[in-house]
């Protein structure tokens, strides 16, 4: 019963609060100049994207950090590691909150409803190119989660390190456009953090760039840059003792 | 004769800790500007060679390398130098071909998810491993029989006992079919009866299934009822390796005298004696038969001392154990 009670008030919680953030941008668009090459419509439809985003980002891999955490502290990780399969593969598949439902939901809505009110034209192609940027999202946040679970295995203790990560992706609130020409450089070619919620966003405003492309292959880079970090870590691996 | 299944050479496994040494808030700020470390031989050039169809006891004091080894057997950790063949494999380069054909029970951690009933963390096994349905559901079968597990397996993990939850892991271990399993402590914190109803099992699965087992334990008990070879390590080094028969005569020239007397008496009394353990109705003492003669000292015990009861005995395997990590 305990389970179950907490289970549906996580995903009502998880509804309610995924409404802030749009609400929030709005009073911010609203009360300001707003965003270049943004109208409000466009930054309700940026804001069902993000909200889709963080809650894909939050059921596959949510629980991940603590997992990882408990597991190196306690000396289980050697559990994960007499499996015969890839360690990484079973603590990625391990990240699962099905509490990010609630803002999957909520963005679906808004992206519908945003859609249908610019009377957008989604093209075949707009989707595949949405699903192409979503998916090397994807894989780029697991090239951020392999880090991290890289660096607590050689640290064990990395509280804040969370945190960082959490202020960083905070930069995917908001459309690479206000960011000064060198961040935007950063965001969408070293460290390609505008393939979460900006390029699948440009794919369904038909604004996608044919530049835009180098984002996968610096995700491509990154991710393979977090594999090799993690195989060079797993020779130096401790263990706890006992 | 069988072949050997592990053949461990000249392996040393060397870790950097930080060292503190002194206590204090003071001492742990100055660490994180200026840390020292020290260099710790956990296992220091073992060679070791391990029989197909075995149950090998594992034994040595805390600390002393033993889960360090078996770790580095097992593929968790790489070893500074040396080299490990097991059925073949390289366990840290091999790892994942490797560990397929190994089990592991670790009595004080557990691998079944807690809030779920076993038999679906043995289902996830199924998966992981590629065990085929006709072969899960044989093993699975022969284990519940053996094991007695009946509906034990359906139950949450959470609400087992020890011993139902030991038996799970030990079914989880082996579902695969393992030809080497290692085990951990699995009597930990077992009542009498649960500990050798284990032992038992354990010594039929050996049987039938000609599974070599490791077994890693502070209960001797456990290593005298399941293993013909026992391995000691201490301070990272092996320093005995050959039958628990030819252990249990490592002191046979040792006999140990246990006394009640009928009358209290002085310890003054016992100064011709090695003694062991002294109170006025009671002593323990020890005889060394290179320089003694038993029946001489029994006689001058029965003649100059009260003697109630007498009991004359070998030194004990724990006695003999302990004298080896002592030296």
């Amino acid at each position: 019963m305990q389970y179950r009670v907490d289970f549906f008030l996580g995903i009502f919680i998880s509804l309610g609060l995924s409404s802030l953030g749009p609400i929030f941008q709005y009073l911010i668009f609203s009360q300001t100049r707003g965003y270049p090459d943004w109208n409000i419509k466009q930054i309700v439809l940026y804001q069902g994207v993000l909200l889709l985003w963080f809650g894909i980002k939050d059921m596959l891999f949510g629980e991940i950090r603590s997992y990882i955490e408990t597991m190196i502290k306690n000396g289980e990780f050697d559990m994960i590691l007499l499996k015969p399969y890839p360690p990484i593969g079973l603590i990625l598949s391990n990240g699962f909150y099905f509490q990010g439902i609630g803002p999957i939901i909520a963005g679906l809505i808004i992206i519908i409803f945003s859609v249908r009110s610019m009377f957008l034209h989604i093209s075949f192609i707009s989707i595949i190119l949405f699903l192409l940027f979503f998916l090397i999202g994807i894989i780029l946040y697991m090239a951020l989660t392999i880090f991290y679970c890289t660096i607590t295995i050689m640290l064990v203790y990395m509280n804040r390190l969370g945190e960082i990560i959490d202020k960083f992706l905070r930069f995917t609130n908001y459309p690479v456009e206000i960011f000064m020409p060198f961040l935007r450089i950063i965001f969408i070619v070293f460290f390609p953090i505008a393939v979460w919620v900006y390029l699948p966003t440009q794919a369904l405003l038909n604004r996608v760039e044919i530049y835009s492309f180098i984002s996968i292959i610096g995700s491509i880079i990154v991710f393979t840059l977090s594999i090799i970090m993690w195989n060079f870590t797993l020779k130096k691996y401790t263990s706890a003792g006992g | 004769m069988n072949e050997n299944i592990i053949k461990i050479t000249n392996i040393t496994k060397i870790f950097k800790v930080p060292e503190k040494t002194k206590e204090g808030l003071l001492s742990s700020i100055k660490l994180l500007f200026n840390r020292k470390y020290k260099i710790i031989k956990a296992v220091d050039d073992i060679t070791l060679n391990i029989k197909k169809g075995e149950i090998r006891g594992l034994i040595g004091p805390n600390g002393a390398g033993k889960s360090t080894l078996i770790k580095m057997i097992s593929g968790i950790l790489y070893p500074s130098s040396g080299s490990i063949d097991v059925m073949g494999f390289t366990p840290w380069l091999h790892r994942e071909s490797y560990v397929k054909k190994i089990g592991v029970l670790l009595g004080q951690k557990t691998q079944l998810f807690w809030d779920l009933p076993a038999i679906d963390t043995f289902s996830l096994n199924k998966q992981l491993y590629k065990i085929p349905d006709n072969k899960f559901k044989f093993n699975l079968e022969y284990f519940k029989e053996i094991l007695q597990l009946g509906d034990v397996i359906y139950k949450p993990v959470r609400n087992l006992s020890l011993g139902e939850r030991i038996k799970c892991e030990l079914v989880c271990s082996m579902l695969h079919e393992p030809q080497l399993v290692y085990l951990d402590e699995p009597t930990i914190g077992l009542d009498v009866f649960a500990r050798d109803a284990i032992r038992k099992l354990i010594k039929q699965i050996n049987k039938d299934k000609n599974i070599t087992f490791i077994l890693t334990t502070h209960d001797l008990n456990d290593i005298e009822n399941l293993c013909r070879n026992v391995t000691i390590i201490n301070k990272g080094k092996i320093v005995y390796d050959d039958s628990i028969e030819k252990l249990k005569t490592y002191f046979s020239y040792k006999k140990i005298i246990e006394l009640k007397f009928y009358k209290e008496i002085k310890e003054k009394n016992l100064t011709n004696f090695n003694v062991i353990n002294y109170t006025p109705l009671t002593a323990v003492l020890e005889i060394d038969l290179y320089l003694n003669n038993l029946q001489l000292e029994i006689n001058k015990i029965i003649n100059t001392l009260p003697v109630k009861d007498i009991n004359i005995d070998s030194i004990s395997i724990e006695e003999v154990i302990k004298q080896i990590y002592k030296n």
